[in-house]
C-alpha cells in the first residue's frame, strides 16, 4: 500500500508572471511504507519542493498529494498540523531555534502535545545520547558544529516519534566524516521500521535506498528499485 | 488543558529568550504611558484635593449678580445676612490678582479678617498682619515658595501692582508660612479685609460672602437670601440680586476646569500615542524575520496556528503587564520624588517646571487599568498581528 501518493503534483513560484519557475511539474509517484527512498537530481530539480509538498509544508498549485490515504489539499490547518506530527522533518540548513538551547530544540515539537517539561528533558538526554552529544544538552545551536547541528536536526525530528522522517539534503552542509555518521544514523532508523524519504544527490543514500526517483527540471526523469 | 499551560509557559520563555526585543518594545510603551499616568495622577490629586477644600469650607458663597455674571457684593449684606434664620455666621473675602515685586511675579491676594485665617495655617516666620491697616504699608503675609521667589523675608517692602502699570502702594511683608500645607496656597497672599479693600480701591465691595449655617437649614437660608437681598448700586442705576452658591454647587463645578485642562493634555497625548504605537510597531517588529522564521519552524513541526497564537498572546500579555506595571511605579516615582516635575505646571497654573509645594497626586484605578487596556493593545497590534501572518502561511514560506 502507497504511504505517499502523488498524482500530476504541480508547484509553481511567482505564477502568472515573466519570471515564474516550474519547480515541479505533473510529477507522479509512490512511496510505500517502511521504504528507504531517495530523490535524487541535480541542483533546481525540484527535490526540496517535493519533499516540502510530502511533509505538507507547502500547498501545491496543481494535482495531488496523498498520505496514508488522505489528500492534503482537503485537509484543513488544524488537521494538516496533526498529519505533520506523524513526519519527521530533516532541513538542509538545520532550521534550529538560535535562542534556544540544544534539548529544547529536540524537544520544541512535543509541546503542544502536553508533554512536560521534566518528560522532554529526559526524550532529549536519551536522544542526545544516541547520537554522542550528551555534552551539548545546553548549548546553543550557534555554539555546534554543521555535523552536530545536523545531528540535532534528527533528533529533533524523532523525539515526536514520528513514522516517516523526511530529510532535505541533510549531508550537503557536513565534511564526509560528519555525513558518514548521519548516513549511519538515518540507516539506523530506517532499520527500525520507519519510512524514510531524502533528497540528495549524495551516493551513500542511493546505495541505501529501496526506491530511488530522479528529477530533472521539475519533471520525473526515471524510477529504480 | 496541560498542552495548553505548556503552550502558554513558552509565551513566558519566549520574553526571556529575545531579551532585546522584550526591551525595546517594553520600554517604548513605558515611554508613551509614563508621562500620561502622571498627567492623569495630577489631574485626580487636584480634583481630591479641590474637593477637600469646597467640602471644608463654607455652606453657602454669596456674590452680586448683573446682567447674569458674577460681580462683587456690598459689604453691607453682611448684616441683612446674619439677620436670617438659622444663619450661624458670615465672613466678608476679598479674592483678586495682583503682581509682586520688580520682576511682577503673579499672586492672588486673599483679604480675610484675621480671625478667620485658616487654622491649617500657620506662620513659620513674623506674624499675622493687623486687622486695621496703619500708615501707607500694606501688610502681607506670604508663603515660603512666594518668599524664595521674590527673595523677601519678614520686614521687606516691595511695589505692587494691581491693574496699572504703574505700583499703587508698597507692601510689607510681616509675616511668611508654610506652602506645604495646601497647593491652594502656592501664591496666596493673606492680608486683612481692609487692606485688601485698600489695594484693590474698591471700597465697600466683598467678591464674596462665606455664609455658614445650621444643620438642616441650608436650602432655606439659600432661599432667603436670593429673595430679599436686594441692593441698590447707585441711585437709579438698577438692583444687585445676590448669587448663592452652594457647596454642592462648587463640587460640581470643580471637575469641570480640570477636565478641560485634562483634555487639552489628552488631545496632546493623543497626538503622542499615535506616533508611539507606529515606534512600538517598528520596534516590535525588531526581529520580526527571526519570529517569522521561528512560527515556520514551529509549524513544520507539529504546532498548530491556534497554539502558536497563544504562544504569542501570552508573550504580549506578559510583556504589556511588565510594561504598565514598570509604567505605575516610575510614574508614582516621578509625583512622589519629582514632584509632577515638568507636568505639573499643564495642570496649576503660574507653576514653574518644579513646584515649590508638594504637588497632590492620585493613581487612580481607572487611569492604571487603562494604562494596562492601552500597553496590551498596542502589542498586540505589534506582535500578534505579525503573528497570525506567519502562521496561516506555509511553514516554509515563514521559513524562507
Amino acid at each position: 500500500m502507497s504511504f505517499f501518493e502523488t498524482r500530476q503534483l504541480c508547484k509553481y513560484f511567482r505564477r502568472g508572471t515573466k519570471s515564474e519557475v516550474r519547480a515541479l511539474d505533473g510529477v507522479s509517484l509512490s512511496i510505500s511504507q517502511g521504504s528507504f527512498t531517495v530523490l535524487r537530481g541535480p541542483s533546481g530539480s525540484g527535490k526540496t519542493t517535493l519533499l516540502a509538498l510530502l511533509g505538507a509544508l507547502e500547498r501545491p498549485s496543481g494535482g495531488e498529494v496523498l498520505f496514508d490515504g488522505r489528500e492534503l489539499t482537503r485537509c484543513s490547518d488544524v488537521e494538516l498540523a496533526r498529519l505533520r506530527r506523524r513526519m519527521g522533518f530533516v532541513f538542509q540548513n538545520f532550521s534550529l531555534i538560535p535562542s534556544l538551547p540544544v534539548w529544547e530544540n529536540i524537544t520544541y515539537p512535543l509541546i503542544p502535545r502536553g508533554v512536560r517539561s521534566g518528560a522532554r528533558l529526559e526524550l532529549a538526554k536519551s536522544l542526545l545520547v544516541r547520537f554522542g552529544l550528551i555534552d551539548k544538552l545546553l548549548a546553543k545551536p550557534q555554539e555546534l558544529s554543521g555535523g552536530e547541528q545536523q545531528r540535532v536536526a534528527v533528533a529533533r525530528a524523532l523525539a515526536g516519534q514520528p513514522e516517516v522522517i523526511l530529510a532535505d539534503e541533510p549531508t550537503s552542509n557536513l565534511d564526509p566524516a560528519a555525513a558518514q555518521t548521519l548516513v549511519s544514523s538515518i540507516q539506523a532508523i530506517h532499520a527500525e521500521g520507519k519510512t524514510v524519504v531524502v533528497a540528495s544527490h549524495d551516493p551513500q543514500f542511493s546505495a541505501l535506498a529501496t526506491q530511488v526517483y530522479e528529477l530533472e527540471n521539475g519533471r520525473l526523469k526515471t524510477t529504480s528499485s | 488543558m496541560p498542552a495548553i499551560l505548556e503552550v502558554a509557559r513558552t509565551g513566558l520563555a519566549a520574553i526571556l529568550l529575545h531579551p532585546l526585543r522584550s526591551v525595546v518594545t517594553a520600554a517604548s510603551l513605558v515611554v508613551i504611558l509614563l508621562p500620561y499616568l502622571v498627567g492623569l495622577g495630577l489631574s485626580k490629586g487636584i480634583q481630591h484635593e479641590a474637593e477637600a477644600s469646597v467640602r471644608f469650607g463654607a455652606d453657602l458663597y454669596v456674590t452680586g449678580e448683573q446682567f447674569g455674571r458674577t460681580v462683587p457684593i456690598p459689604v453691607d449684606a453682611t448684616k441683612e445676612i446674619k439677620q436670617i434664620d438659622g444663619v450661624t455666621g458670615v465672613t466678608k473675602r476679598i479674592i483678586g490678582a495682583i503682581t509682586l515685586g520688580t520682576y511682577r511675579e503673579p499672586a492672588v491676594v486673599v483679604g480675610i479678617p484675621r480671625d478667620k485665617f485658616p487654622t491649617a495655617v500657620s506662620c513659620v516666620e513674623g506674624r499675622l498682619y493687623n486687622e486695621q491697616r496703619t500708615g501707607n504699608l500694606q501688610e502681607l503675609v506670604i508663603g515660603t515658595e512666594l518668599a524664595r521667589r521674590l527673595a523677601l523675608k519678614v520686614g521687606s517692602t516691595i511695589p505692587g501692582f494691581s491693574s496699572s502699570d504703574q505700583p499703587l502702594y508698597l507692601c510689607e511683608i510681616v509675616g511668611i508660612f508654610k506652602t506645604d500645607v495646601s497647593m491652594w496656597q502656592a501664591n496666596v497672599v493673606f492680608t486683612s479685609f481692609d487692606t485688601a479693600e485698600h489695594i484693590f480701591n474698591q471700597k465697600g465691595l466683598a467678591t464674596d460672602l462665606l455664609v455658614t449655617c445650621r444643620t438642616g437649614y441650608q436650602d432655606n437660608v439659600r432661599a432667603d437670601i436670593a429673595r430679599q437681598v436686594k441692593f441698590a448700586t447707585r441711585p437709579g442705576e438698577g438692583n444687585l440680586r445676590a448669587r448663592v452658591t452652594t457647596r454642592e454647587d462648587l463640587e460640581a463645578l470643580l471637575p469641570r476646569g480640570l477636565m478641560h485642562r485634562e483634555g487639552i493634555f489628552t488631545l496632546h497625548f493623543v497626538l503622542a500615542f499615535a506616533v508611539g504605537i507606529l515606534v512600538v510597531l517598528v520596534t516590535s517588529g525588531v526581529g520580526l524575520s527571526e519570529r517569522r522564521r521561528e512560527i515556520g519552524i514551529l509549524k513544520a513541526t507539529g504546532w498548530q496556528t491556534d497554539e502558536v497564537l497563544l504562544r504569542s498572546l501570552v508573550e504580549s500579555f506578559l510583556l504589556s503587564l511588565l510594561a504598565a506595571s514598570v509604567s505605575i511605579l516610575l510614574a508614582y516615582a516621578w509625583l512622589k520624588w519629582l514632584n509632577g516635575y515638568w507636568i505639573a505646571g499643564v495642570f496649576v497654573a503660574a507653576v514653574d517646571a518644579v513646584p515649590g509645594f508638594p504637588v497632590p497626586f492620585r493613581l487612580a484605578p481607572v487611569p492604571v487599568l487603562l494604562a494596562f487596556v492601552i500597553s496590551f493593545a498596542v502589542v498586540m497590534s505589534g506582535t500578534l498581528y505579525s503573528s497570525w501572518r506567519a502562521a496561516t502561511v506555509a511553514p516554509m514560506e515563514a521559513m524562507r
